[in-house]
């Protein structure tokens, strides 16, 4: 079945100095053919000829390795939870049904979704800020595209798309960035506001709209006309850039100033997640967020940021019940989480003096 | 309502009237307005005579792009449009939109190799034509063989090409002029 061995693979972590911070990065291309309607307006006709024509020619002829078809419309809702948890598919793509699809290469960086807002939505993800990596693999697929099909372009308005707000490039280039650190200096609505007036948009990455559990933003473009694509990517690292500087004072301010505040919320959370019967997603998320930056500080032994980065994966319902093979009831989640993160971090522990202050 | 004027039909149009330093407005039938508007035309001393009449029409119908037939409406309540033509469609809707969103009314992106292979072809295809007329034929010839290196006209498209749905004529935006 798909995606049961996929599941535990996960890009290594990167080893610059932004890592701990920048987490991961998204390139992220809208791209339409010129002879057919957009999604949103086709009829579902319409929509299965656009999911045929390109389907087979990605998974086979694109040059993806590892390529993976999946008609999105037809699979259990786990699945497609669990896709969406792995930001493979967005929540639109799930809700789409018929000539929804996805095709995935193996090692899950690159994806095509199908029939979402456009045609096609190319998504190349990589580890730490390493955009430009992430678009040359985007525009390699991009070019490859374009030379087997008429795609909608205009001289005058670039890459056409269904919503105006994607025109030009159709670019949307993203950094996730994890910023507990300016959350506990109580700095963070400040550097929020000062990107959204810069014309970026901040979304929390886990949960409802704009809340973010786990303190987990994604930072990306807004404008997609009017500027060429290195300076789009050029413009997104800076500040993003600014962003990781700005996190990485918070923290070392905290840790100079007043370290009692760090060590406390990164013991509170290991204390809870080894003793908890009941754990929801979002206190989960909380609690690996402050365990991340703990790690990251060198606070807490025998546990590593990739491996909390895998558990804040394995811990969202559609994982936690493709790997029991089973669909629960939120309140039997819950525990079942509980015991999981239990046996998961039995081994972790504080580190050095604050372990001795037991 | 009913037509102050022939009291028959629904009334449509407003007409203003300003008589003696006032506003007079009366909701009239189109038949009666038009027939209002050109009586003043048709007369210079009436027009002159009569006070200012400031005729209000409103649109006759609201367009729908004949690419897929997205209704104005919809593409207004939507904020998406249907299909390519829809950008030369409701061209004028979209101006204050992209001017709002983005940072430059043009793209200067990456362009699709197809489009700059044509571009191309017409830079040479002009540039022939003009060392032609200029007798410069050695020019010409060299040309000629990069216009032949750079392949068939149209490259074989294999796109979803549906049947029965028109292909959108003119470019949106319409510049084929290379920018």
């Amino acid at each position: 079945m798909l995606l049961r061995s996929s599941w535990r693979r996960r890009p290594p972590a990167a080893q610059d100095a932004a890592a701990g911070i920048a987490v991961s990065c998204r390139v992220r291309l809208a791209r339409n053919l010129r002879d057919e309607r957009f999604p949103d307006w086709a009829d579902e006709a319409g929509r299965r000829r656009v999911f045929e024509a390109l389907g087979p020619w990605l998974a086979h002829d694109a040059g993806i390795e590892g390529a993976r078809r999946l008609d999105v419309g037809a699979l259990d809702d786990a699945t497609r939870d669990l896709l969406c948890e792995r930001h493979l598919i967005s929540t639109d793509l799930a809700g789409r049904g018929a000539g929804a699809g996805l095709v995935v290469a193996g090692d899950e960086r690159l994806a095509v979704m199908l029939n979402e807002e456009d045609h096609l939505r190319i998504q190349v993800i990589e580890p730490g800020m390493d955009l430009q990596h992430a678009w040359s693999v985007a525009d390699a697929l991009d070019t490859r595209l374009d030379a087997r099909f008429a795609c909608a372009f205009s001289p005058r308005l670039g890459y056409l798309t269904a919503c105006p707000s994607n025109v030009g490039t159709g670019l949307r280039a993203s950094i996730m960035v994890h910023l507990l650190g300016l959350h506990l200096a109580e700095d963070l609505d400040a550097s929020l506001r000062a990107l959204e007036r810069l014309r970026f948009a901040v979304r929390g990455v886990t949960g409802e709209g704009s809340e973010a559990a786990g303190h987990m933003f994604q930072v990306s473009n807004q404008e997609t006309l009017g500027a060429d694509e290195a300076t789009l990517i050029g413009e997104l690292l800076d500040i993003v850039g600014e962003v990781v500087r700005q996190e990485r004072n918070a923290r070392l301010r905290l840790r100079r100033d007043s370290p009692e505040v760090l060590v406390d919320c990164v013991a509170r959370a290991l204390a809870v997640i080894q003793s908890a019967r009941i754990m929801a997603t979002g206190e989960a998320l909380d609690h690996l967020s402050a365990l991340r930056l703990g790690v990251h500080l060198g606070l807490v032994r025998r546990l590593t940021v990739a491996e909390v980065d895998d558990l804040t994966l394995a811990i969202q319902p559609g994982h936690l019940q493709k790997r029991l093979g089973q669909t629960l009831e939120p309140a039997r989640r819950d525990v079942v989480r509980a015991d999981f993160m239990r046996a998961a971090l039995a081994q972790a522990e504080l580190h050095g003096a604050e372990a001795r202050t037991r | 309502m009913k037509c102050a004027l022939c009291k028959e039909r629904p009334a449509e149009v407003a007409i203003k009237q300003v008589m003696d330093g006032a506003e007079r407005e009366m909701q009239v039938c189109r038949a009666c307005a038009q027939r209002a508007a050109g009586k003043l035309v048709g007369s210079l001393v009436e027009m002159l005579l009569d006070a200012a009449i400031d005729l209000q029409v409103p649109p006759r119908e609201e367009p729908s792009c004949a690419g897929c037939g997205l209704p104005r409406a919809e593409f207004r309540s939507r904020q998406r449009v249907g299909c390519v033509r829809c950008y030369e469609t409701f061209r004028r809707d979209l101006a204050p939109m992209l001017r709002d969103m983005h940072r430059g009314d043009h793209h200067v992106g990456k362009i699709p190799a197809r489009e700059r292979i044509g571009r191309k072809r017409t830079e040479l295809e002009a540039a022939l034509r003009a060392a032609i007329r200029a007798q410069r034929y050695e020019d010409a010839a060299v040309l000629r063989d990069r216009l032949r290196d750079l392949g068939a006209a149209t490259p074989r498209e294999k796109g979803a090409a549906p049947e029965g749905e028109p292909r959108p004529a003119p470019e949106p935006g319409g510049d084929h002029a290379a920018s």
